[in-house]
């Protein structure tokens, strides 16, 4: 936190000034990035407490899954299309935390048919059909 | 006159209130699974409430938030597992009584004060908002800026555990706030050419993100156990419950105003309100002991309270923009979106959305007691399901939700930074919620401060030139104090017990 802190109040530096005022568009950010840095200070000048017991090596993977699921998303989303890899991923996630594969497939299949007829035909949000080119918007 | 009736058209209106059955369903199942907070429900409502008009927007919050508070009290009754961090207060209390077969008994109070409590916090909420707002359209930007740098001192100083850590994430969230273009001179801040920071950080996404993704990642990493087998609910949920409003009412009436209270200081919420009317109800009881063991007062207090506390928490968020926690945070930021702004204006400009917004208060506190019974009822089977089971789901809504703000998976690829980001504040002990709240409210005190300051032209006496506005830059010092004479006093009880006498 303390380097984004002194990363805002050099570059904050390079922003322009109001013609004829004292102060500009760096004022603000140059405030904060320096409390930032004073802040860091302070929080590393205290005792860190006692550390997080460390997950099993399943909680991890599935964490791991959780926080690459995204990245999935924004990598698959035009060439496989929302409902195969809500499909997709959905199945694999339930799987990873220990449900059985029947009960995973027929999950993620309702998520998918469900955010497709809410997001995709009644609000109407442009989602992607990839190979599925039949869908109904 | 004429708002008023505008207001009953406006919430009688089929999609309104199917808005709020919707959302209240939402907000009870979101309540009752351990874990998932009441503004994680908010958090994951606001891409459907941008297609909704701004009645239904916040109407869909405020039903789902006020379900949510009351509906994490069934599992810390049922299963010793608050629902909702505001729940955590009592329930080691509640499980204990509904482990002597009281369960039915305790579940009842929780329900009709939970619905009492958010009533008593909207009556107050209805009185206080328009007298200060009267008030606050005769405020400049001095008394603007210094009730904001107010606001947000409290959230740090008051209400956090640990000043510093609390106040990182408040400048990190006022910090985000200026990414994109500066709003007097239209300058790129921060957005590193990126065509897609020009308008900031999509507000909407992040929230997900700092909100939604954490909470998936760690149940995930630690799906845990119930820590205790569920206790048979007794069905006559009901029963007596007229001779216990009767004699709890002092108690009650204390407690959501006090709950009301809490809500309303930035940075409060309905946690802090029902730790706060529990603690004063152990202190202030006649008989401590029955108290302790069979007494239900502390779980009237604490519920009460929390639920009171929602509505408190709209008082400075409607009329200065303000947010009292961080469900109004979220709101606040939906406000902005469907182009209502908050603040005293809203009373001249809105007053229809606004009275609307009251109404949908009251319909959502009284839709409380049915939907609650049936939420009681159906608990059981759904207290069954693993946690985890409902993380995947979520985080596909999560990540959909994100994209259907802007039709962009800028917005995903947002959510996981901010969540990332939250996720390793939250396990370095570092509170998301002031960062969230900077976020909210990074371009009022900027805009105010620049105001203020370009009136002065240098002369930084001046912003204390007004009584009001000196009267608050003196409130804010002493927040400020505050902690500093606390742990003074405490280094200095701590010492004198060891003074060797003379």
């Amino acid at each position: 936190m303390g380097i984004v802190g002194l990363a805002a109040v050099l570059l904050a530096r390079d922003f322009p000034p109001i013609p004829g005022q004292a102060y500009g568009p760096a004022l603000f950010p140059t405030v904060l990035g320096a409390g930032l840095v004073l802040c860091a200070v302070l929080v590393a000048l205290q005792d860190p407490g006692p550390a997080t017991p460390p997950a099993s090596a399943r909680g991890r993977m599935t964490a791991l899954a959780a926080t690459a699921a995204p990245v999935v998303v924004i990598l698959g989303w035009d060439l496989l299309g929302w409902p195969l890899l809500a499909f997709g991923l959905g199945s694999a996630m339930l799987m990873l935390v220990g449900t059985r594969p029947l009960i995973a497939l027929a999950t993620s299949a309702g998520v998918a048919v469900l955010t497709w007829v809410i997001f995709a035909m009644v609000l109407r949000v442009p989602l992607p059909r990839g190979p599925l080119s039949f869908l109904p918007y | 006159m004429d708002a008023l009736l505008r207001a009953i058209v406006l919430v009688a209106e089929p999609q309104v209130l199917l808005t709020i059955l919707a959302s209240s369903i939402f907000g009870l199942m979101v309540g009752c699974i351990p874990g998932l907070t009441a503004t994680m429900a908010t958090a994951l409502l606001v891409p459907f409430a941008m297609f909704l008009d701004p009645v239904s927007a916040i109407a869909s919050i405020v039903a789902a938030t006020a379900m949510a508070i009351f509906a994490g009290d069934i599992p810390g009754t049922l299963l010793r597992l608050p629902g909702t961090p505001a729940s955590a207060a009592y329930v080691h209390h509640s499980y204990r009584l509904a482990m002597s077969g009281r369960a039915g008994e305790v579940l009842g109070l929780n329900l009709v004060f939970s619905a009492l409590g958010g009533l008593l916090g909207t009556v107050v909420l209805v009185a206080a908002a328009p007298t200060l707002a009267d008030y606050a359209l005769s405020l400049s930007s001095f008394e603007f800026f210094w009730l904001s740098m107010l606001g947000l001192s409290c959230a740090v100083f008051l209400v956090g555990d640990n000043v510093p850590k609390g106040a990182a994430a408040l400048l990190l969230g006022l910090l985000l706030a200026t990414v994109g273009r500066d709003y007097s001179t239209a300058f790129p801040r921060f957005t590193f050419d990126d065509p897609e920071l020009l308008d900031g950080i999509p507000f909407v996404s992040a929230l997900i993100g700092f909100f939604a993704v954490p909470e998936i990642i760690r149940t995930l990493r630690d799906p845990g156990v119930l820590g205790a087998v569920p206790v048979v609910q007794a069905s006559r949920i009901f029963q007596g419950m007229g001779r216990a409003i009767l004699r709890w009412r002092w108690n009650f009436l204390r407690s959501g105003l006090v709950g009301t209270f809490v809500g309303a200081l930035p940075g409060g919420g309905a946690d802090t309100a029902a730790w706060a009317a529990y603690g004063m109800s152990r202190r202030l009881s006649r008989d401590p002991e029955a108290w302790d063991k069979e007494g239900i007062e502390g779980i009237v207090d604490a519920t009460s309270a929390n639920n009171a506390s929602l509505s408190g928490a709209w008082i400075p968020a409607l009329v200065f923009a303000i947010p009292g926690d961080t469900i109004t945070a979220i709101a606040i930021g939906v406000l902005y979106l469907k182009n209502v702004t908050p603040g005293p204006s809203i009373f001249l400009e809105n007053a229809h959305v606004l009275y609307a917004v009251f109404i949908t208060f009251f319909i959502a506190n009284l839709l409380m007691i049915p939907l609650g019974w049936l939420a009681i009822r159906a608990a059981v089977p759904l207290l069954k399901v693993p946690r985890q089971m409902l993380m995947a789901p979520l985080l596909l809504f999560a990540c959909l939700g994100a994209f259907a703000v802007d039709n962009s998976l800028f917005g995903i690829g947002t959510m996981l930074a901010c969540g990332l980001l939250g996720y390793w504040m939250e396990e370095n002990g570092i509170p998301v919620g002031p960062a969230v709240l900077g976020m909210v409210m990074g371009r009022l005190v900027e805009e105010n401060l620049m105001t203020s300051l370009i009136k002065v032209q240098g002369d930084l006496t001046r912003f204390f030139d007004r009584p009001v506005a000196t009267a608050l830059a003196a409130f804010t010092l002493l927040v400020w104090v505050w902690p500093l004479a606390r742990s003074l006093r405490r280094h200095l009880a701590r010492r004198a017990p060891a003074t060797p006498p003379a």
